[in-house]
């Protein structure tokens, strides 16, 4: 066979095999942040199963303010719904919306009830209470980390996908778009002071 | 800090060390070669001159040549010596690469570590468990098993294992004592970039490389000493002189070469210190965690020593300098210094002092900053935290005297409890029977096992039979902590009290099955299932039994039984299979009928699994031996069962 027919076969054995590598790459990527929003959901539903337990081991020290673990209780129950409403259907914007107004209502009534819950020397001492604390830190910890891997994951889907020479071929491959990055609406409650009120 | 850039630049730096150091190695090793060819040259060459031109030879080694060397060096020959050189040295790079590559428990278990119970109720080893999940969600990893190593009062943290899969995370029990979380935060986040970047991998392929050349060396120094002995004892003998002047030329090649190699793997490892350090700063997004961190090591006595005696050997896995080395050359680590500052560029220079004892846990934070703000002088903080250490006294006291009693759930987290639950869930109701049974388990040789469980016997005999799955479930994570011996024992212990009754009833079979199916893999069992069937055909009848069964199990209505029954054999696409008789089968062929369903093709099996669903689910709901009997089938097929978390 001739040399240059051998050479210009390998040049294009290893085109494909470079093809077909940023097929896999622009594929495993997007599973890696299709993974990682199915993690938030995952934290954001434990975070709802931990506060009835907070409440119900407060409940027995603190009964003058069964008005704040109602409004936690409450705000609970409406981000656990909108979570089940945005996980059936989370490309619709209103429901992911409403998840993330439930969500800073619940902010604010746990930050609430963290304030109050210092008034309470004996109940912050309790080792049911410490350690539900620690699970609570933990868990809020896990969204905020669950959230920052999901953008961090989107960010080199999208990075990948507009670097030369994978931009040619993700459109091609079925990756037209940029992956979007997860923002929450919560700014607003950020920005706000815990109100304090006895 | 920008830490993307910070990280770009770590991994420059690290591809340029990995060339320069293959480059050394393939050096090397031509070198050797050569050296190895001339001495076989010098050798055979002599041994074809004559007797003259070998006294010239050990006079002057520069004599004449019968051959000349550009003659005796054929390609081919070249070839073979090539080979068997590097042959020679690709072996003992192997051997070390495979000796080291044991899997991170292993080097964990060396260093003195032991696990962290998955379950444990100290609040310090739970709270860095949470740790360990969160970074493990921040950095998009699976979660390892975390060793503690409770000896060390240095502050240090370990990664250990080649791939994210058997990697594990260690702490000093000192670190426990002294970080906060978000500063725990920031060394755990340091150590999953290492896990991440593949360091442990790199570094133990730098190892075994160097070992290779180390092994050059050992060879020049037993030439060396054999040349040297033969020449001794007869002058005459060939080669002797050539074989010493190669033995001394190796070592100073190995000498030379472990010199190098070493430098530019001390070099690498620092660079993957300052990439695993932007890399933390990624994960958590909180520079500040782990640079004081790294003051709390620079302002710490026992700084981040480690006395294990392996510490040597794996001092490139840790978070700070384990093992102190005289020159910064062949130091694992980068000076403090110069990471704080890579973190945090304004750095004022100070390190956070701390003392020698447990910081508190709930005032941590407050004693922390107030140490911060007068740290430039020491006095003052000994002082401020003599004062601390005061107030924590009493504290401590009461909580070790506090203790509560134990309900069945915290009897489940531990594993010896945990054994005697399971033991009580196959205990029989029929006094003699639960005799023998309770001989059985004190052959187990589990020591106080018998009394564990009789003290256990009435709360697990009165729970409702529905929990009895729950219960299980709840007991796995501590059944995982035993060892594989204890583990065996305990499955042979659970054999003898099945058969004790000499009967084998379904739900003994059941929960039996349920357990090896969640311990197995934990303990390096598989189980090798062969597929056989590949449509459903071949398995009708197994099927038409098995989903019998569970009809009958279902429902006491005779039409009932009847609807489920073709709910599922319809959903299987069965259309003309009819409702088995309860006279027609055993609970020794149903098991034989449920081993062959597990011989299918794995497509096959979700589409059984979810037709024996709809019979179970026929009726709208699900009651407790249908969902024992479905865990149980579905165990034994090997499947994942996740039709449970929606029917409850």
């Amino acid at each position: 066979m001739d040399l240059s027919l051998i050479i210009f076969l390998v040049i294009v054995v290893a085109a494909i095999f470079y093809i077909v590598s940023i097929y896999n790459q622009l594929v495993t990527l997007k599973n890696r942040y299709q993974n990682a929003f199915s993690q938030i959901e995952v934290q954001l539903k434990r975070r709802y199963d931990l506060i009835p337990n907070l409440v119900e081991t407060a409940k027995g020290y603190m009964n003058h303010e069964r008005e704040t673990m109602e409004a936690v209780i409450n705000a609970r129950n409406e981000a656990l719904t909108g979570l089940k409403n945005a996980a059936s259907n989370p490309s619709d914007p209103a429901a992911i919306q409403q998840l993330a107004g439930a969500e800073g209502a619940l902010q604010g009534a746990l930050s609430k009830f963290n304030v109050v819950v210092e008034a309470y020397p004996e109940l912050k001492a309790n080792e049911n209470m410490m350690q539900l604390t620690e699970e609570l830190t933990t868990t809020e910890n896990r969204v905020a980390f669950s959230r920052q891997a999901f953008n961090d994951a989107v960010t080199a889907f999208n990075t990948y996908r507009q670097t030369f020479p994978p931009v040619f071929f993700a459109a091609k491959f079925g990756h037209p778009d940029d992956a979007s990055l997860l923002e929450f609406d919560d700014s607003p409650q950020i920005q706000a002071a815990p109100t304090v009120s006895f | 800090m920008d830490f993307f850039s910070e990280q770009d630049q770590a991994r420059r730096s690290t591809k340029i060390l990995v060339v320069l150091f293959s480059i050394a190695v393939v050096i090397l090793i031509v070198l050797t070669n050569i050296l190895v060819a001339i001495t076989l040259w010098l050798i055979d060459g002599q041994m074809a001159g004559n007797y003259q031109a070998y006294q010239n030879a050990l006079d002057t080694m520069a004599y004449q040549q019968t051959t000349g060397f550009a003659d005796y060096f054929t390609l081919r020959r070249f070839a073979l010596i090539t080979l068997a050189v590097t042959g020679v040295i690709a072996c003992a790079i192997l051997f070390k690469w495979i000796q080291l590559s044991g899997g991170g428990k292993r080097v964990a278990e060396q260093l003195g570590g032991s696990r962290i119970h998955p379950n444990t109720n100290n609040v310090e080893e739970k709270r860095i468990l949470n740790v360990v999940e969160e970074m493990a969600l921040a950095s998009s990893m699976p979660v390892p098993s975390v060793y503690l190593l409770a000896e060390e009062i240095g502050i240090n943290a370990f990664a250990a294992g080649t791939t994210p899969a058997d990697a594990v995370i260690g702490v000093t029990q000192g670190c426990l004592d002294q970080f906060s979380r978000e500063q725990l935060q920031g060394v755990i986040a340091h150590e999953f970039s290492h896990i991440l970047n593949g360091d442990m991998r790199l570094n133990i392929r730098l190892i075994a490389i160097l070992h290779g050349i180390l092994f050059i060396g050992l060879i020049g120094e037993l030439l060396l000493r054999g040349g040297a002995v033969r020449s001794y004892q007869s002058r005459k003998s060939s080669g002797g002189s050539q074989m010493a002047i190669l033995g001394v030329a190796l070592l100073v090649i190995g000498g030379l070469g472990r010199f190098f190699g070493n430098w530019i793997k001390s070099a690498v490892s620092r660079q993957r210190e300052y990439l695993a350090d932007a890399s933390a700063v990624q994960f958590t997004r909180n520079p500040q965690g782990i640079s004081d961190a790294l003051k709390i090591i620079g302002g710490y006595l026992p700084s981040a020593t480690v006395q294990s005696t392996s510490a040597t050997e794996m001092s490139h896995l840790f978070f700070g300098q384990a093992v102190s080395h005289i020159t910064s050359m062949f130091a694992t680590h980068p000076p403090l210094e110069d990471r704080i500052s890579r973190i945090e560029p304004n750095w004022d220079g100070h390190f956070i002092f701390r003392e020698l004892r447990k910081a508190s846990d709930t005032g941590g934070d407050s004693t922390e900053t107030t140490l911060s703000d007068i740290h430039h002088n020491p006095l003052d903080a000994v002082i401020a935290s003599a004062v601390v250490a005061a107030e924590m006294m009493p504290i401590n006291t009461v909580e070790s005297s506090a203790e509560q009693p134990l309900s069945l759930n915290s009897h489940a987290h531990e594993p010896f409890s945990a054994i005697a639950i399971i033991f009580n869930l196959f205990l029989s109701k029929d006094v003699d029977t639960s005799d023998r049974q309770f001989g059985f388990i004190e052959q187990s040789g589990f020591a106080g096992i018998v009394r564990q469980t009789q003290q256990l016997q009435m709360a697990v005999t009165s729970l409702d039979s529905s929990k009895r799955l729950s219960l299980i479930e709840l007991t796995l994570p501590a059944l995982k902590c035993i060892s594989k011996e204890q583990y065996s024992v305990f499955c042979k212990t659970l054999l003898l009290l099945i058969r004790a009754d000499r009967k084998f009833e379904l739900f003994e079979w059941c929960l039996y099955q349920v357990l090896r199916h969640y311990l197995d893999p934990e303990f390096g069992k598989t189980k090798f299932s062969r597929p056989i069937h590949k449509t459903v055909n071949t398995v009708e009848q197994e099927f038409q039994l098995v989903l019998s069964l569970l009809a009958h199990y279902g429902s006491d209505d005779t039409e009932e039984k009847q609807r489920a029954f073709s709910r599922g054999a319809n959903s299987a696409g069965f259309y003309t299979l009819s409702l088995l008789e309860e006279k027609q089968y055993s609970i020794d062929s149903f098991i034989s009928a449920v081993n062959q369903l597990a011989n299918c093709y794995p497509l096959l099996k979700p589409r059984l699994l979810k037709a024996l669903r709809d019979c179970a689910t026929h009726d709208k709901t699900i009651n407790t031996d249908e969902l024992e009997i479905l865990s149980a089938i579905a165990a034994v097929m090997d499947c994942p069962i996740p039709l449970i978390a929606d029917l409850q």
